[in-house]
């Protein structure tokens, strides 16, 4: 077997020296990430950027999809084998700061550095850190808006996008159409998605976690789940069950007036000759608010050069750097001091940044995030949304189930 | 039912109004189960804002290859595919071998711990991938053949489902073979791989076929073995079309339908060994 | 059943063998036990061991537990409810994952027109990839915009969506999951259908045997090494079932409704990072798993083969 090995080795070496030319004999940084889909092309170009210019330290990239790399990350990183770099989500980042593998880099974040914190948004500040220490700096940054069909709000006479609760309702409803040739008002989905219903709740004034204690029993928590679980559950304003990717196939396929979603799908809406625009998420009786979401990377305690990673870490948050993610996808630029730059002429990304300021992440700096996302929250929305239980009861066996995971 | 309760044995010629009515119930049924990848070949020539439609169309309106050319342009294609090749057909090669060994020592041979080591074989089949996985990783890590092609096929060199396969099947084959091969003074050697192997045709086809395509859509393990681009295989690269939060279906099932086709023509090769007849009829009792 | 054919059943008594015979079954076994120890077995003590500690993703050393995790899923409702969703998967698939194709196999072993076009229709599913098949499935039975449900619907049918309601979610993962494998069953039969040698049909024959008495005498007995694998085989199958319940519907379904055992390890192991609580449930799996296959070894008599 040792043979096999040596000999399977020795091919390899020699497969990568043709592939790589002189590269191969360089120490690679190794850079894991899962930008599949549309983002591949700029992810890769800048990172082939960063290794032109740095000869001695190329990136080796691999690009797969989060699943299955948030899986081999776990055995690389037990087996110390992990790469130098990764980016991930950044719901991920309190365990990977908890467990010990990664970097806590924050004598590099400072004012007037790569890494200047002073042009990161308050909500992005905060998920970058754990327990007071930066272990992550940001890659790219979402936010989510509220799509709309142009079609449908004319045929059924609303002439602009709702911007209060009370309106919303009022255009969910009336374009909502039930029977055999149904029409969704507002699609909603529950799993496998960029989650929607905390923005629902925030903009009641309710929350899942609130100053580190459960907060699903809340009169107004209570009081959001109720009056959206109604609308899903007996005016059936969207499919239940619903997926993200179900959700905006549907939506392209124009069966739905409104989406809430983040810029990727601009793209592919454009292609398919949809007639829609974007508008900020009307707001509800807690003020304006949306979701925020970035993916953010970090440095494997165990890599060989610190030095070389920062400075890659920190490229991407160069002016440059974001710029070019702004204008290829669509997200805004997570630098705040972009916002409004004439340079940024992707029309989708002027767009999404323009609500920056009210968004929120959703369940900052808890080592659970998967259990209270996906065995607590989503749980109790299906039981609310698919009839199983009301919604006061549902909260309340939630709360209960929240407190033993939330951090200590 | 009846009809195909009909015994399987040649020359048993059922009446043509029975063959008919079979036929029509098969082809129905086949048809069916064939559906899907009728859909998928359509959707592949469809332009991608055609796919997400109402009222849904089989038909693409507008017939285009470019679904086509992106597989072929925006990943390593050529490279992938070799991969692909190297990675399950070394599998199939390595493991057919060492599959077929070890079936023949439990199903021909007579030893002690025999029957123990049948069941250390299906144990190997008991426990869940997701629950082995890490150690699984900390073992090729430690042997240094992650991201290697040796980190990809040495650990399926062998297979408890072929070896237990193959081990049904040579202890159907007559006992007088062997006694008549160790009179001629053939070895054990000599008869497994003169012997017997000749005469299990189509059950090697079979694993083979199994082997083949089992390694050719998996699609965890080289992603979980490999780091690089140079080493991935075919499924590895089409999931770079399915984005976190967008999946280009008609690329996807472009790449779908041209990572079928290999496979296709190894089952239709693979059928020749089920020619009816075939089998035994060299041997007279 | 003639005396002629009766020769060539393989159910001869072993004669004696020299020591030889042991040591060259150890020279056919050796390459594959060592893989196996390697690349399996020690897997295998590594996740009972994981078992026994409180797994924590940390780089410091791991704290022993004993027997807790176990004592964990004695009180965990969706451990449970995994275990109920198997066995349901588990009830449907086998029987039915079996018979039909068998029927298949023997319909189409005969010279029927076609044979091979048909044949290669059934087994196309099986070489497909299950994660891109299903997104396939999923696009055709969205109920609002799938091809399927479109065409149903001008038959009549009502607005059903199978994969996002909780009572429906576990039948269509079952026949997602039967369509997917049919062809694999089939295949291994086609091969023991060839297996059977001509002369016992010539012989039944001969002794005036009909179509059915040619099943029933020859056939059926014939095939009962592979009828012990492919049943064998099928339950250790099922009660591993992933691809089908993961693919299909992601997440665990509604109401957590298409959650298996193998699913509900993923989720407690991979997503949640929970490790030993996974390995521990993986432990209990095996052994229900070895329990169930020694036992049908054991009815079937295998070790006399």
């Amino acid at each position: 077997m040792k043979r096999i090995a040596a000999l399977a080795s020795a091919s390899i070496v020699a497969i990568a020296a043709t592939v790589c030319g002189s590269a191969a004999f360089a120490a690679p940084l190794t850079f894991w990430n899962g930008f599949t889909g549309p983002d591949r092309p700029t992810i890769e170009a800048l990172t082939k950027q960063w290794s032109d210019a740095h000869p001695d330290t190329p990136v080796q990239m691999d690009i797969e999809p989060w699943d299955s790399m948030l899986q081999k990350l776990q055995a690389a990183m037990a087996s110390g084998s992990g790469p130098d770099v990764v980016a991930f989500n950044f719901a991920q980042l309190p365990r990977y700061a908890e467990s010990g593998f990664i970097m806590d880099i924050t004598d590099e974040v400072k004012a007037g550095g790569a890494l200047d914190p002073s042009v990161w948004s308050d909500g992005l500040k905060q998920v970058l850190q754990y327990n007071g220490k930066y272990y992550a700096a940001p890659l790219n940054f979402a936010t989510l808006m509220m799509y709309y069909n142009k079609d449908i709000f004319a045929k059924a006479g609303i002439s602009e996008p709702p911007k209060t609760w009370d309106d919303w309702v009022a255009a969910i409803k009336k374009t909502t159409v039930t029977g055999s040739n149904s029409q969704y008002g507002l699609l909603i989905p529950d799993h496998e998605t960029i989650p929607n219903w905390p923005i629902l709740l925030w903009g009641n004034g309710g929350d899942v976690i609130k100053d580190g204690k459960p907060y699903l029993d809340d009169a107004k928590t209570v009081g959001a789940l109720t009056l959206w679980g109604d609308l899903v559950l007996n005016d059936k304003i969207t499919p239940t069950g619903l997926s993200g990717a179900d959700a905006d196939k549907l939506f392209q396929s124009g069966k739905a007036a409104m989406e809430i979603t983040g810029p990727w799908m601009t793209n592919g809406f454009t292609a398919a000759k949809l007639n829609y625009d974007v508008a900020p998420i009307p707001t509800g009786p807690g003020g304006p608010v949306t979701l925020a979401d970035s993916i953010v990377l970090v440095i494997n305690k165990a890599t060989k050069d610190p030095k070389a990673a920062l400075d890659f870490v920190a490229m991407w948050n160069s002016k440059a750097a974001q710029l070019k993610i702004a204008n290829d996808t669509g997200f805004p630029p997570l630098r705040t001091d972009l916002s409004g730059s004439p340079e940024l002429t992707n029309e989708w990304a002027a767009k999404f940044s323009t609500v920056v300021p009210v968004s929120r992440f959703s369940l900052p700096n808890q080592v659970n995030f998967a259990q209270i996302d996906g065995d607590v929250f989503t749980p109790m929305i299906q039981s609310i949304t698919f009839g199983k239980e009301k919604a006061a009861e549902a909260a309340q066996q939630a709360n209960d189930q929240l407190s033993d995971l939330l951090n200590p | 039912m009846a009809d195909v309760l009909d015994g399987a044995g040649p020359g048993a010629k059922p009446t043509t109004l029975f063959t008919t009515v079979t036929l029509v119930v098969l082809g129905l049924l086949a048809l069916a189960v064939v559906f899907p990848f009728i859909w998928m070949l359509f959707t592949s020539l469809k332009p991608e804002s055609e796919i997400a439609t109402f009222p849904p169309q089989l038909l693409p309106h507008r017939w285009t290859f470019e679904n086509y050319e992106n597989v072929w342009t925006r990943i390593p294609f050529a490279r992938l595919f070799l991969n692909s090749i190297l990675f399950a057909g070394g599998v199939t090669i390595v493991s057919l071998l060492l599959d077929s060994m070890a079936a023949y020592a439990l199903a021909r041979l007579q030893f002690r711990g025999r029957n123990v080591i049948f069941v250390l074989i299906l144990v190997a089949l008991m426990l869940p991938f997701q629950v082995m996985f890490v150690p699984l990783f900390v073992t090729v890590h430690d042997l240094h053949m992650l991201d290697s092609y040796s980190g990809l096929i040495v650990p399926r060199a062998t297979n408890a489902f072929g070896i237990f396969m193959l081990r049904q099947f040579f202890v159907t084959l007559p006992k007088e073979l062997d006694e008549a091969a160790r009179i001629d003074g053939c070895g054990e050697f000599g008869i497994y791989w003169r012997i017997i192997l000749p005469l299990s045709g189509p059950a090697i086809a079979t694993l083979a076929v199994f082997h083949f395509m089992y390694n050719w859509n998996d699609f965890l393990w080289p992603l979980l073995i490999t780091s690089s681009m140079e080493m991935r295989t075919l499924p590895a690269g089409l999931a770079l079309f399915v984005g976190s939060h967008v999946v280009e279906y008609g690329v996807v099932m472009a790449g779908a339908v041209l990572a079928l086709l290999p496979l296709l023509v190894a089952f239709v090769f693979a059928q020749r060994t089920f020619i009816q007849g075939i089998a035994m009829s060299g041997i007279k009792g | 059943m003639s005396s002629r054919t009766a020769r060539l059943q393989p159910s001869r008594p072993w004669p004696a063998m020299p020591n030889r015979t042991t040591i060259a079954a150890w020279c056919f076994l050796a390459p594959s036990l060592i893989v196996l120890a390697v690349f399996v077995f020690w897997p295998i003590v590594y996740s009972f061991d994981l078992s026994l500690h409180k797994w924590k993703f940390s780089a410091d050393a791991q704290e022993w537990a004993g027997f807790a995790n176990y004592a964990r899923m004695w009180r965990d409702a969706r451990f449970w409810n995994a275990l109920g969703n198997t066995v349901y998967y588990t009830a449907f698939t086998v029987p039915l994952g079996v018979a039909l194709p068998l029927a298949l196999a023997l319909a189409l072993n005969r010279a029927i027109p076609f044979r091979a076009l048909l044949r290669s229709a059934f087994f196309l599913p099986v070489i497909a990839s299950f994660a891109i098949v299903a997104l396939a499935w999923r696009f055709m039975l969205d109920p609002d915009i799938g091809l399927l449900a479109y065409w149903l619907s001008f038959l009549g049918m009502p607005h059903v969506s199978p994969l996002r309601d909780p009572n429906l979610a576990m039948p269509a993962v079952i026949i997602a999951s039967l369509w997917k494998n049919l062809g694999f069953n089939m295949v291994i039969y086609l091969a023991g259908l060839q297996a059977i040698p001509i002369v016992l049909y010539e012989a039944a024959r001969i002794d005036g045997a009909n179509s059915f008495q040619q099943f029933w005498n020859v056939t059926w007995p014939q095939l009962r090494t592979t009828n012990i694998f492919v049943l064998v085989i099928s339950i250790i199958g099922a009660f591993q079932v992933f691809d089908p319940a993961f693919v299909m519907t992601p997440g665990g379904g509604p109401l957590f409704s298409t959650e298996t055992l193998v699913t509900y390890i993923y989720r407690q192991g991979i997503t949640n990072l929970n490790l030993s609580y996974a390995a521990s449930i993986g432990i209990f799996l095996f052994a229900v798993v070895f329990l169930l296959t020694l036992a049908q070894l054991r009815i079937t008599r295998s070790w006399e083969d």
